[in-house]
């Protein structure tokens, strides 16, 4: 039974508007309608749902059916450092999914904790020169609690591994099945003296909470789930918060300013319909969750004469250090299929590089995962997925395509990113949307030390690939990055309002009735696959946000 | 400014290259009508029949036919003329352009046809002087994206590209999904 849709006039303030449906966007807006509050999801992209998904790869990765690389509607520009030209790159350069449910849609679900040390390494290790490396002002323990609510709210499947951080309760879920490519991890990982484990994942394995388990399709990394069973805020959180019969999702709703009235509160959000039209929608308070790109471009495109330089940014970090979690890419062919396209991308982790050791010279750590990467989808396998000393085509291409696809698989590593002042997000100067708002302009350079831990676990990669068994291995070279998924830190939290945007309870430190909460609230970037933080954050938040509003302190 | 190369390479890649145009919803509204236009034996829309003659020309040396099917039996070239004319409209000039210079090069050797005409072994030594233009990489994208692409934009007949790969299409599956999960000896007891 479905519950009629709820509809706020825009003329009468709710209790929260908040922007954006994405990971976190859909952990709030579930948590304050359930709590009793009146809430209105403004989401620039389209209601899809389960059903409206496909396997389609020319339509939904090659053209970017749900993802920003519309380069008509969503475009971006790129650059390496301030004094570079940014061009329109080939590829968006921060990509994240513009559907309800946003990015947690077409993500793979690859469900990492943070650990202790990734709140307090700073204290660790001291400060690194040149970096805004910082402390959380929150620690593992605080959070614990709000990992295992995600773990058991949305469903995360997986296994306790040998280094994991405390757990207050088991998983939900076991593990998913191992793929071969898992298998092979496991054997390489093991030949070479290291303690491979299970990768949690944000997918059912079983059915739970009425939702189906996943039936393997592989159409995962990119794709919307057609089943339901991959644990996206859209299969879990969204249709929770609608069913309070408090919670609009209001879609093709893009949102282009937040307007303050004359006692710096924000009164408005402004926004533009599927048609462009320009709409409003009046509450008491506004949260953004729009992710680590977009949040940081509204927060710029609002200023005012009273916020010249943009809301929340009296120090002057908001689209400052901005994380990408740097990566490395190692292929390894195999004598036997491993039909790797088949399924969930990854099922099994390497997780002994995870902290930093001095030893190698550099800060910084990582996991490793086995996966088929892009070649899970046929095209991308053939743009991506062969080694690139053979020919491109004629007879002898052909053979190679045919021979590798389900013999192939990835050892991919991910890393920590130091937070650099220098990688940002800013307003481009000349590049505009369809609406004439600035497009994104994103800025980023890696620190020397993520590309030295990214070739440092390459390195491993190919030691597991070989003990493994390997016929051929290839890496893909460690560049600097020129796209990111992970989009973190361009909002950071912080108890001292010159150094940070938000507050511990994600309050900015500026305007009291101006939450933010998404990846952009990171400090420090973990290791790889932040999600998991960012819902844990958002249920965290949410409480705080609930109980500000009960005592008439917003 | 990244080269396509470097950009390939760059592994914070979530995913391949593109090509620049990006009206998807176009394709989703002609796509099926691609594949029946193939099927019938349609008209190109796109392209005069010349160059669509060249273009498949090109694209049946980027995958031969043999043993296996290639891009003629994936009919690879109905879906170029769907994409050229719906998301990669952007790209047909520089595809028509690109041919006309190929035929300029045919000519310049003495040869008296189009490209089409040319035996394999005069047709690959043309492709070899061309390979790292930009019209050759679109030739190549669109000959990749038409091979495996769902049969409805007009490529992969029968499922003839998936098959060359392996790669089989099902609404799901259930383990053991290869050769070494499938062994009853495979190492992963312990950490389960
Ligand atoms: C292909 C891919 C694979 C990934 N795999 C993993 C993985 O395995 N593990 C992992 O941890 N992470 C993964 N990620 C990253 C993960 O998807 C993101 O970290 C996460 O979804 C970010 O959550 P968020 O709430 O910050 O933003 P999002 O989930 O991106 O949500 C933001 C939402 O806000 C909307 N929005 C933005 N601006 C506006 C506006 N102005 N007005 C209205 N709405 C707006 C967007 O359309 C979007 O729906 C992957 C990402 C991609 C692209
Ligand atoms: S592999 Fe499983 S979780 Fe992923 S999209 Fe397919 S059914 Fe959904």
């Amino acid at each position: 039974m479905t519950t009629p849709r709820v509809r706020f006039a825009h003329r009468k303030p709710v209790d929260f508007a908040i922007v954006g449906s994405g990971a976190a966007g859909g952990v709030l807006a579930r948590e304050l309608s359930t709590a009793g509050f009146d809430v209105v999801v403004l989401e620039q992209g389209s209601y899809r749902r389960a059903e409206d998904f496909s396997h389609d790869e020319l339509s939904v990765i090659i053209q970017h059916e749900i993802s920003s690389g519309a380069s008509g509607t969503w475009p971006q520009t790129f650059r390496r450092a301030a004094d570079q030209k940014s061009v329109i790159p080939e590829f968006p350069a921060a990509y994240y999914a513009t559907t309800v449910g946003g990015s947690s849609v077409h993500f793979s679900g690859n469900y990492w904790r943070l650990r202790p040390v990734d709140f307090n390494e700073r204290s660790r290790l001291g400060a690194i020169k040149g970096t805004g490396f910082a402390d959380w002002p929150l620690s593992y323990d605080e959070l614990e609690p709000y990992y295992t609510r995600v773990d058991w709210e949305i469903g995360v499947s997986g296994a306790p591994g040998p280094f994991d951080p405390p757990r207050s309760r088991p998983y939900p879920l076991p593990p998913m099945p191992v793929k071969s490519s898992g298998v092979l991890l496991e054997r390489g990982a093991r030949a070479v003296g290291l303690h491979p484990q299970v990768a949690p994942v944000a997918v059912l394995s079983r059915p739970f909470n009425g939702r189906a388990p996943c039936i393997h399709c592989g159409f995962c990394m990119g794709f919307g789930c057609e089943t339901g069973a991959k644990s996206s805020a859209l299969a879990t959180m969204i249709p929770q918060a609608e069913a309070t019969g408090r919670c609009e999702i209001r879609p093709e709703s893009t949102v282009y300013r937040l307007e303050t009235d004359g006692r710096g509160r924000i009164g408005e959000v402004l926004y533009y319909d599927r048609d462009g039209g320009e709409q409003s929608q009046r509450a008491r308070c506004v949260i953004v969750a729009a992710n680590g790109a977009e949040t940081p471009r509204l927060l710029l495109a609002s200023e005012s004469s009273r916020f010249p330089d943009g809301l929340a940014n009296g120090s002057g970090k908001v689209g400052r250090y901005l994380m990408f979690n740097a990566h490395s890419v190692t292929h390894g062919v195999f004598d036997h299929a491993l039909n790797d396209y088949k399924s969930v991308q990854c099922s099994r982790i390497v997780h002994d590089f995870y902290e930093t050791d001095e030893k190698r010279g550099f800060y910084g750590g990582g996991g490793i995962d086995g996966r088929p990467f892009l070649s899970a989808t046929p095209i991308l396998y053939a743009l991506n997925g062969l080694p690139p000393d053979g020919p491109r085509w004629g007879a002898q291409y052909k053979a190679r395509l045919a021979e590798m696809f389900t013999r192939k698989m990835v050892v991919a590593g991910s890393t920590t990113s130091l937070p650099l002042e220098t990688n940002t997000i800013t307003l481009d100067p000349e590049l505009r949307d369809p609406w004439g708002r600035s497009a994104i302009r994103v800025t980023y350079r890696d620190h020397p030390d993520d590309l030295a831990m990214a070739t440092f676990l390459q390195d491993r990669a190919v030691d597991i690939l070989e003990a493994a068994g390997a016929n051929r291995i290839w890496r893909e070279p460690v560049l600097p990055s020129t796209i990111g998924a992970h989009l973190l830190g361009t909002c950071r939290m912080g108890d001292d309002p010159e150094t940070s945007v938000v507050d511990r309870y994600h309050r900015s430190h500026e305007i009291r009735n101006l939450f933010v909460c998404d990846g952009s609230s990171f400090v420090s970037s973990g290791r790889g696959q932040p999600t998991m933080t960012i819902q844990a954050l958002a249920f965290r938040a949410a409480g705080h946000i609930a109980r500000f509003a009960r005592a008439g302190e917003i | 400014m990244t080269s396509r190369r470097e950009f390939l390479q760059s592994t914070g890649a979530v995913l391949g290259t593109t090509w620049l145009a990006t009206r998807w919803s176009e394709v989703l509204a002609t796509g099926t009508a691609a594949g029946r236009a193939r099927d019938d034996a349609k008209p190109f829309v796109a392209l005069a029949a010349a160059d669509a003659a060249d273009l498949a020309a090109i694209a049946e040396r980027i995958i031969p036919s043999g043993e296996t099917p290639g891009a003629r039996e994936a009919g690879v070239i109905w879906f170029m003329d769907q994409a050229l004319s719906g998301f990669m409209s952007a790209a047909l000039g520089l595809v028509t352009s690109g041919l006309a210079d190929l035929n300029r090069r045919v000519l310049a050797e003495g040869l008296e046809t189009r490209f089409v005409g040319l035996d394999a072994q005069a047709q690959d030594r043309l492709l070899t002087a061309i390979e790292a233009e930009p019209f050759f990489e679109a030739v190549h994208f669109m000959t990749l994206a038409g091979l495996f692409a769902m049969p409805a934009h007009g490529g992969n007949r029968d499922h003839v590209g998936w098959k060359l790969i392996g790669f089989e299409h099902a609404h799901g599956w259930q383990p053991p999904f290869g050769y070494y999960d499938g062994r009853a000896d495979k190492d992963n007891g312990e950490s389960t």
